[in-house]
């Protein structure tokens, strides 16, 4: 059931009736577990199953951590779960293929059958904030939870159960145990959340991955013009792809009274790419650096210990998002980028560039990181990037109309960025870009519920 | 501020909801005095429901005989001045025949089309084709393997009864039901397909890259050409795999179809096309006619007329159901010696 589809509207219209006729706040907290449940099952019937093991798991481990005092090991209990769970649904296939790359370069003829396990969709989030969670009580930073039907209501929480936002146990739990009364300004600006993100992925989105998906998918038949076009097709693409589903999950929690954690921040408007890290996909950014970085010592053991914790950080990070060696390309790609634009900017020379040329440097560096996240593989990014300058510049046949579109968008963020869009917040206006994008999505876009770049992670 | 924000939100809505109940019915946009003569719905607006509901509102206020079919009835293989309705107009020396026929409409489709946009004909005499391409295998019939290319599929039935080729995801039976009972949808559709240059507004700018998108907002006229037939000595003979009207969901269907008329007390001559057997083995003819005879009498024990025309030469064929120009001028001018259909169109209406 995608956020931008018939099933989900009809969906929430019931779950919000029953949900808005309850007044007891663990009614409500019921009501939305069960909606959770139905929500992840209509998937496939067998995910609630997957889950409902996370939460037992995970609730177990800590009641047993606070109760024998045996914290360490129920901490690496919890941590063995969740590895040898993604390990099994999302990694089986990627370690299966590359030990059989290891058993043909080794000369035995023997190879390991597929497993051919299906990935379930949100197990990269749920797992993660289920995790965050158990490590947060490890070290005090937050209560344990005692009701197992709290901590299921929100670990399965329906919004964000898919791709997020990861939200924190200190946060949303206490929202979830006394449910805050929803007033008309949740109901406003959840419906504006939801309206603009079903806008952002069917609206933008799924237009520029056109174009992009054009030119990924056979980058050897197109020269440098279309190259760079459809790199930056791919750069929006992915923005208001993932973008728009952040911005419908948190309207949908919003319509419900609770307030979702921002997940981006106008990413491409980073001066640095460790301001780019905490403006794209800020809840995954800042659990890799509150559960990884920052216990490995961040950057507190000195410059090596701090690019050895860059690295893997970036190179898990890469590889959270998908079980392939481009993905941990890109994190590699951005570690490298990130190290040496902290020496860089340790020179003096570099403090007088100006802001903006920085801004539109560092989102020239993003867009050909991308490269190596939407490729097929590390060998068709390099033909890509190589391509891009060897072969001559033509006049892309990207559309005028998304030329525009991307122009548009790009300089909305500079005006954002800078204060200027002040306007977008005033009542008339949000009230004109409801109906702008309404109408729009219903006399142009031709309906197709496609799925998110995220879910596959 | 807050109170503002959904003050103007409500208005937005209130809006939206406004105009798509009123513009449908207020500015239909479709350009009526164009339903005259040998009319047809244009090809490339075949999916136009609208359009088609619209003129079959038209034909209803009038005092023609709609001729309702797929593309036999349609005429793919010729001009709209050279169709079967077109030659019986000809040959009665006045307009009385519309054709209502559209290209790729099953039986299934259009008893949904018949259902769902309904032209509330009533005491009147009403021609339907039966075309027995749709029962010469399991796969036209639906009842064969699931199949993704079904023709018309948002017309068929999502919830009622369960169609063995037809097993859509939840969702596109959702979208199906809503899209067709609201009608903002289908006018959209229908101002995408006669005034725009493409359903798709995304899809036309990756084909014309470099054009001004105003450009999108015109249409050129239907450019649908006739395309040519097969050769007659390139004619192979197959064997057909029929499904017998007693299994035949198609068959099923067009019985609902042709009882709906009825019982809206209209008079109903059932024309079963003729298909092309000299593309058929001998067996395959044999169950052919056997099914031709079966047909004839389920029609006539419901009260429904039937007009089986003489098969015309092979020369007169352009595939296993379609005839040439020169075909339906053989069988038209065959339809107007039956003497059932003389008593059919002189009865008053």
């Amino acid at each position: 059931m995608l956020f931008h589809s018939w099933s989900f509207i009809l969906f929430f219209i019931a779950v919000y009736a029953v949900f808005s006729a309850s007044g007891n706040p663990l009614w409500k907290r019921n009501i939305i577990l069960a909606a959770s449940y139905i929500f992840y099952g209509w998937w496939n019937p067998l995910y609630p199953l997957l889950i409902t093991w996370v939460i037992v798991f995970d609730f177990t481990s800590v009641f047993l951590m606070e109760r024998t005092g045996k914290k360490k090991l129920f901490l690496s209990l919890s941590l063995t779960d969740t590895i040898l769970a993604l390990c099994f649904f999302k990694y089986s296939g990627f370690i299966v293929t590359n030990l059989n790359s290891i058993l043909t370069a080794a000369g035995i003829e023997y190879s390991i059958p597929h497993p051919g396990i299906l990935l379930p969709v949100g197990i990269s989030f749920f797992l993660f904030l289920s995790l965050g969670n158990t490590i947060d009580c490890y070290y005090g930073r937050t209560e344990r939870e005692t009701s197992i039907i709290q901590y299921a209501s929100f670990v399965s929480f329906f919004p964000s159960l898919l791709a997020g936002p990861i939200e924190r146990g200190h946060h949303l739990m206490p929202l979830l145990k006394s449910w805050p009364e929803i007033t008309k300004n949740d109901i406003a600006e959840g419906i504006y959340l939801f309206t603009l993100g079903m806008f952002k992925k069917m609206a933008l989105a799924d237009y520029f991955a056109l174009y992009a998906n054009k030119i990924f998918g056979n980058p050897a038949q197109f020269n440098s013009g279309d190259l760079v076009a459809g790199a930056l097709a791919f750069t929006w693409q992915i923005y208001f792809d993932f973008s728009g589903y952040t911005d419908m999950a948190r309207g949908v929690a919003r319509m419900l009274g609770i307030n979702l954690v921002e997940n981006f921040n106008l990413p491409y408007m980073a001066r640095n790419t460790g301001d780019f890290w905490g403006r794209w996909h800020i809840s995954l950014s800042s659990w890799f650096r509150d559960y990884l970085y920052i216990p490995l010592g961040g950057n507190r053991k000195g410059e090596i210990m701090e690019t050895r914790n860059t690295f893997a950080t970036m190179l898990l990070s890469g590889l959270w998002h998908g079980a392939s060696w481009n993905y941990v390309l890109w994190g590699f790609v951005h570690a490298v980028i990130h190290t040496a634009g902290k020496k860089i900017g340790r020179i003096s020379l570099a403090g007088k560039v100006p802001l903006p040329v920085k801004r539109i440097l560092v989102f020239i560096l993003i867009i050909f990181t991308w490269i190596f996240f939407r490729s097929e593989n590390a060998g068709d990014a390099f033909m890509f990037i190589g391509r891009i300058f060897t072969t001559d510049f033509n006049t892309p046949q990207m559309p005028l109309y998304m030329a525009g579109l991307i122009t548009a968008c790009y300089i909305f963020q500079w005006l954002k960025e800078y204060g200027k869009t002040g306007f977008s917040d005033k009542p008339v206006f949000r009230g004109i870009s409801i109906l702008f994008m309404l109408t729009y999505i219903m006399v142009f876009i031709t309906y197709s519920s496609t799925e998110f770049i995220y879910f596959q992670f | 501020m807050i109170m503002k924000k959904l003050k103007y939100i409500s208005i937005a809505f209130s809006i939206l909801l406004l105009a798509a109940s009123v513009i449908p019915f207020a500015f239909p946009l479709t350009d009526t005095s164009l339903f005259t003569g040998n009319y047809r719905i244009p090809y490339s607006m075949g999916d136009d429901y609208f359009l088609y509901s619209r003129y079959s509102k038209h034909i209803e206020s009038g005092n023609t005989i709609p001729v309702i079919g797929d593309s036999v009835i349609w005429g793919h293989y010729t001009d709209s001045s050279h169709t079967l309705s077109a030659n019986l107009n000809n040959l009665s020396h006045e307009f009385k025949f519309s054709n209502m026929g559209l290209d790729g409409i099953h039986p299934a489709a259009m008893n949904g089309l018949m259902n769902l946009y309904p032209a509330g004909y009533k005491k009147r005499k009403i021609i339907v084709g039966i075309n027995l391409l749709w029962m010469s295998s399991p796969r036209h019939d639906l009842t064969g393997a699931v199949n993704s290319e079904i023709n018309h599929k948002s017309l068929l039935p999502q919830v009622s009864i369960s169609i063995p080729s037809y097993q859509p995801s939840f969702e596109e039976r959702l979208s199906s039901l809503i899209t067709r009972s609201v009608p903002v949808f289908t006018w959209i559709d229908h101002i995408r397909l006669t005034r725009f240059a493409e359903k798709s507004f995304y899809a036309w700018t990756m084909e014309n890259p470099h054009k001004n998108v105003i450009n999108y907002f015109s249409r050129d006229m239907d450019d649908f050409k006739t395309p040519p037939g097969i050769e007659p000595d390139k004619m192979q003979e197959q064997n057909i795999n029929w499904v017998t009207p007693d299994k035949s969901l198609q068959w099923k269907f067009m019985i609902e179809t042709l009882l709906y008329f009825k019982t809206r007390g209209n008079e109903i001559a059932a024309i079963i096309t003729p298909f092309n057997t000299y593309m058929m083995t001998g067996n395959s003819r044999e169950q052919y006619f056997s099914i031709l005879s079966e047909m004839k009498k389920i029609l006539r024990a419901n009260g429904i007329i039937p007009v089986i025309p003489s098969k015309p030469g092979k020369k007169y064929f352009a595939d296993s159901s379609h005839p040439t120009a020169e075909g339906y001028k053989l069988i038209a001018e065959d339809i107007m010696k039956n003497r059932e259909f003389i008593k059919f169109l002189k009865k008053p209406q």
